[in-house]
C-alpha cells in the first residue's frame, strides 16, 4: 500500500511540475492581450473607464467592491428561505466569502436555498479569487514598470480573470465532476425508501457548479456541509485526484506567469522550488505521521489514505478550505503539520493570487536580510527596497500573525469560547489555534469538532478573516505603488541575485524561521503535546 | 454607480448564467448523474448508489457506522480527536468524513461474510468471489446488497 500512496504523489508531483508552467504561458497570454470584443462589450454595458490607476485609487476600488459584495450577501441571507440565518451567522459567512476564506459555521444542505447558493456564494467564490489575481496583477506590475504611479486597472484586472481563467476552468471542471457522479440539479429533495424500509432524505442542488470554482479560486466552500468528502460533489478517487490537482494548479501556475512577466523564467523556478520543498517537506511529515497511526475515523474510504491526506495538505498549503477528510481525527502531526502550512502564511503556492503576493513580500525580506548581512542597499529585480517598503513588508507578514496569536489567546480565557470545544486538553488548544489561524491567513478549513455557530466564535473570527485579509492586502499594494515610483537600477557586480540556489535556501530559511519563532508556543503545546501523549501511551 | 453595475453583471454571469449553463448541459449529457445516481425498484426510490443507508438485516453487508445516522441533511462527522477517550479502535468501528460513505474496504467487508452467509445459508466461498470481482480496493454497500438479493 504504501508504494501505491508513493506511486500517486510522484504522479502528482509531475503532473504539477510540467502542468503549471504550461498553464503559465496561458496566463501570460490572457493578461498581455489587447481588449477584445467580449471585454469591449462587458466594459460598454457596466460603464467600466479602463484609466490607469496609483496604489489608493486601486486599493479604493478594491474596497468598494468589497463593500457592494457585503450588502449583496447580506441582502441575499436576509431573503434565504430554508431556515433563518442568524445576524451574527450572517456577518460571519458573508465576510468569509468575500475575503477568500469560505470558513463556514452552517451546513448547506440544511440552511441555504439553491438561488443563495448560486448568488451568494457561487458568485463570491469567483469574485473574491479574482480580487486576489487582481491585486497580484498590480504588485507584479509595480515591480515591473519605473517611475509611474500606474498599476493599472482593477476592474479590467478581475473581468480578465474571470472571464478567461475562471469560469472556462470551472465549466470544464463541473461537467467532469457531474460525469463521475457530482450532482448538477434543481430538483426538490428526493424522498426515498431504502432497502430495510427506513426513509432517507437526500439533498439536490447545484453542487458541482460551485464545487469546480471552490477548487479553482482558491475558495473551499462547501454546497454541503461536509464538503469535498461528500459523495455528491466528490464521488470516487478519480475526481478527488484531479480535484485535489486543481487546488495548486493555478497558484503554481502564477508563479511561471510571473516569470514571463518579469522576464525571467529563472526568477520564477527560484521561487517554485521552494514552493515544492516546503511542499514536498510537510506530505513527507503528514503522510508519515498517518502511517504509523493508521485509522480511518473521519476519512472516506475510496479516496485511501493518499487521497485524503495529499487533499488535505495541498488544501492547506494553498489557502484553500476544501477538506475531505475531519483533520480532528487526522493524527496530531498531520493536522498539526497542515495547521503549520497555513501559520506558515498560505505561501507554500498559496491560494490564487495571494499565495504569490505573500510569498513575494517574503522574497523581498530575504532581500533586505541578504542585504543587511553584506551591508548593501537591499535591490530586488532593481528596485531598491527601502525603509518604506520595509514597513509595509513586516505589517503584511506579521498582521495574520499577530491577530492569530491575540484572538486564540483571549480565546483560551474566555468561557463563552471554550464551552464549543468538541475535544478537551491539547487537542481542543488545537481546535481554537487552527480556527484563528483558517481565518486570519483566509483558508478557510477547519477542526470540526469546535462548534463555530455561536455569536462569540462568529464574530471573533469574523473580525480575524477581514483583518487578516485587508492587513496584507493594503500593504501588498502600498508596496506596489511605492516600487512602481522608483528607479529601476541595472543589476551591477555587487547585485544580490534572486535567482540562484543560494537565495532560494535562504528564502525558505527565511520562512521557516518568521513561523517557527512566531508559532512554536502555541504548535507545541498543542499538536506536538497531543503526539507526544499519544505516542507515551496516554489518553 | 459603475461598481454597482459591474457587481450586477458579474452576479449575473457567474451566479446565474454559469450554473444554468452547466445544469443544461449535464443533464443532457448525464442525466442519472447529475440527479443524484438514484436506484429505483418497483416504482421507488431506494437510495442513491452514492449514499450510504442503514443496515441492520444481518443477511447484508452493513455499511461503515455513521456520526449522523445516515441522515443526509445534513451529515456529519464524530470529528473525535485521537486522545479522545471515544475514539474508536477497532477500525470496524470507524465512522466517516461526510457520515455517508457508500463504501467499505475489502476487509470490513470480509469481516462480515461469516455472518451473511449464515443468515442466507450459502457459502462464504460464494461471498468471496463477490468479493474477487470488485474492481476496486473497496466495496459499493448498496450495489453489493442488491446483488446478494438477485441472488449470486
Amino acid at each position: 500500500m504504501q508504494a501505491f500512496d508513493l506511486y500517486v504523489v510522484t504522479v502528482y508531483l509531475a503532473l504539477l511540475v510540467t502542468l503549471s508552467p504550461l498553464l503559465g504561458s496561458y496566463l501570460h497570454l490572457v493578461f498581455n492581450q489587447p481588449v477584445g470584443r467580449i471585454e469591449r462589450t462587458f466594459y460598454f454595458l457596466t460603464r467600466t473607464r479602463q484609466n490607469a490607476m496609483n496604489w489608493k485609487q486601486y486599493a479604493t476600488a478594491v474596497l468598494i467592491f468589497q463593500g457592494i459584495g457585503f450588502v449583496a450577501l447580506m441582502l441575499l441571507f436576509k431573503l434565504n428561505h430554508r431556515t433563518p440565518i442568524s445576524l451574527d451567522l450572517a456577518l460571519n459567512t458573508a465576510v468569509s466569502f468575500l475575503t477568500n476564506t469560505n470558513w463556514q459555521a452552517y451546513a448547506g444542505e440544511n440552511t441555504l436555498d439553491y438561488w443563495v447558493q448560486m448568488l451568494a456564494l457561487t458568485v463570491q467564490n469567483f469574485l473574491s479569487a479574482a480580487t486576489s489575481l487582481a491585486v497580484m496583477l498590480a504588485l507584479i506590475r509595480g515591480i515591473t514598470s519605473k517611475e509611474t504611479q500606474d498599476l493599472g486597472n482593477f476592474w479590467v484586472d478581475i473581468t480578465r480573470a474571470t472571464f478567461f481563467v475562471l469560469i472556462p476552468f470551472s465549466v470544464l471542471m463541473a461537467i467532469f465532476l457531474v460525469s463521475q457522479g457530482a450532482i448538477q440539479n434543481f430538483s426538490a429533495y428526493v424522498h426515498a425508501v431504502g432497502l430495510e424500509g427506513q426513509p432517507q432524505l437526500l439533498p439536490m442542488g447545484p453542487a458541482a457548479s460551485q464545487t469546480a470554482i471552490a477548487v479553482f479560486g482558491s475558495n473551499g466552500g462547501g454546497f454541503f456541509g461536509q464538503n469535498a468528502a461528500h459523495p455528491f460533489v466528490n464521488p470516487n478517487e478519480f475526481t478527488n485526484f484531479i480535484l485535489m490537482f486543481a487546488i495548486l494548479l493555478l497558484p503554481a501556475g502564477l508563479v511561471h506567469f510571473y516569470g514571463l512577466q518579469i522576464g525571467s523564467k529563472k526568477q520564477a523556478w527560484a521561487i517554485f522550488s521552494v514552493m515544492l520543498c516546503l511542499f514536498v517537506l510537510f506530505l513527507a511529515g503528514t503522510m508519515a505521521s498517518e502511517i504509523s497511526f493508521g485509522s480511518l475515523e473521519g476519512q472516506e474510504v475510496r479516496f485511501g489514505r493518499v487521497g485524503s491526506i495529499l487533499f488535505g495538505t495541498a488544501a492547506t498549503a494553498s489557502s484553500n478550505g476544501s477538506v475531505n477528510a475531519m483533520m480532528d481525527s487526522l493524527s496530531p502531526l498531520a493536522g498539526g503539520l497542515m495547521m503549520l502550512q497555513i501559520m506558515l502564511g498560505e505561501i507554500i503556492f498559496g491560494g490564487v493570487g495571494c499565495g504569490l503576493y505573500g510569498m513575494l513580500l517574503f522574497v523581498m525580506l530575504t532581500v533586505f536580510l541578504a542585504g543587511l548581512m553584506v551591508g548593501r542597499t537591499p535591490e530586488y529585480l532593481g528596485k531598491k527596497i527601502e525603509t518604506a517598503e520595509i514597513n509595509w513588508i513586516l505589517m503584511g507578514i506579521l498582521a495574520p500573525s499577530i491577530v492569530t496569536l491575540i484572538g486564540a489567546g483571549l480565546s483560551c480565557l474566555n468561557a463563552q469560547a471554550l464551552t464549543g470545544l468538541g475535544n478537551l486538553g491539547p487537542h481542543g488548544l488545537s481546535e481554537i489555534l487552527y480556527a484563528f489561524t483558517s481565518s486570519a491567513n483566509n483558508n478557510g478549513s477547519a477542526f470540526g469538532g469546535l462548534s463555530a455557530n455561536t455569536p462569540y466564535w462568529n464574530l471573533a473570527l469574523g473580525v480575524t478573516m477581514v483583518l487578516g485579509r485587508f492587513g496584507l492586502m493594503i500593504p501588498v499594494l502600498a508596496i506596489a505603488g511605492s516600487l512602481a515610483r522608483k528607479k529601476q537600477t541595472p543589476p551591477s557586480v555587487g547585485t544580490f541575485q534572486t535567482d540562484t540556489p543560494i537565495f532560494a535556501v535562504l528564502l525558505g530559511a527565511s520562512i521557516l524561521l518568521v513561523g517557527a519563532l512566531t508559532f512554536m508556543p502555541g504548535w507545541f503545546l498543542g499538536p506536538l503535546l497531543e503526539h507526544v501523549t499519544l505516542a507515551g501511551g496516554a489518553s | 454607480m459603475q461598481p454597482i453595475l459591474f457587481f450586477v453583471m458579474m452576479t449575473l454571469i457567474t451566479g446565474v448564467v454559469y450554473p444554468l449553463a452547466v445544469t443544461a448541459v449535464v443533464q443532457l449529457a448525464f442525466p442519472k448523474q447529475s440527479k443524484g445516481s438514484l436506484i429505483t425498484q418497483n416504482n421507488q426510490i431506494i437510495g442513491s448508489e452514492l449514499i450510504a443507508q442503514p443496515f441492520h438485516d444481518p443477511k447484508y453487508f452493513w455499511p461503515r457506522p455513521s456520526a449522523s445516522n445516515y441522515n443526509a441533511v445534513p451529515s456529519g462527522a464524530s470529528n473525535l480527536g485521537p486522545t479522545n477517550p471515544k475514539f474508536p479502535k477497532d477500525p470496524n468501528q470507524t465512522t466517516s468524513a461526510s457520515g455517508l460513505d457508500p463504501d467499505i474496504t475489502l476487509e470490513m467487508a470480509r469481516f462480515q461474510i461469516p455472518r451473511i452467509a449464515e443468515a442466507r445459508k450459502i457459502k462464504p466461498e460464494q461471498l468471496e468471489d463477490l468479493l474477487a470481482q470488485s474492481k476496486r480496493p473497496y466495496l459499493n454497500v448498496l450495489l453489493a446488497n442488491l446483488e446478494l438479493d438477485k441472488g449470486l
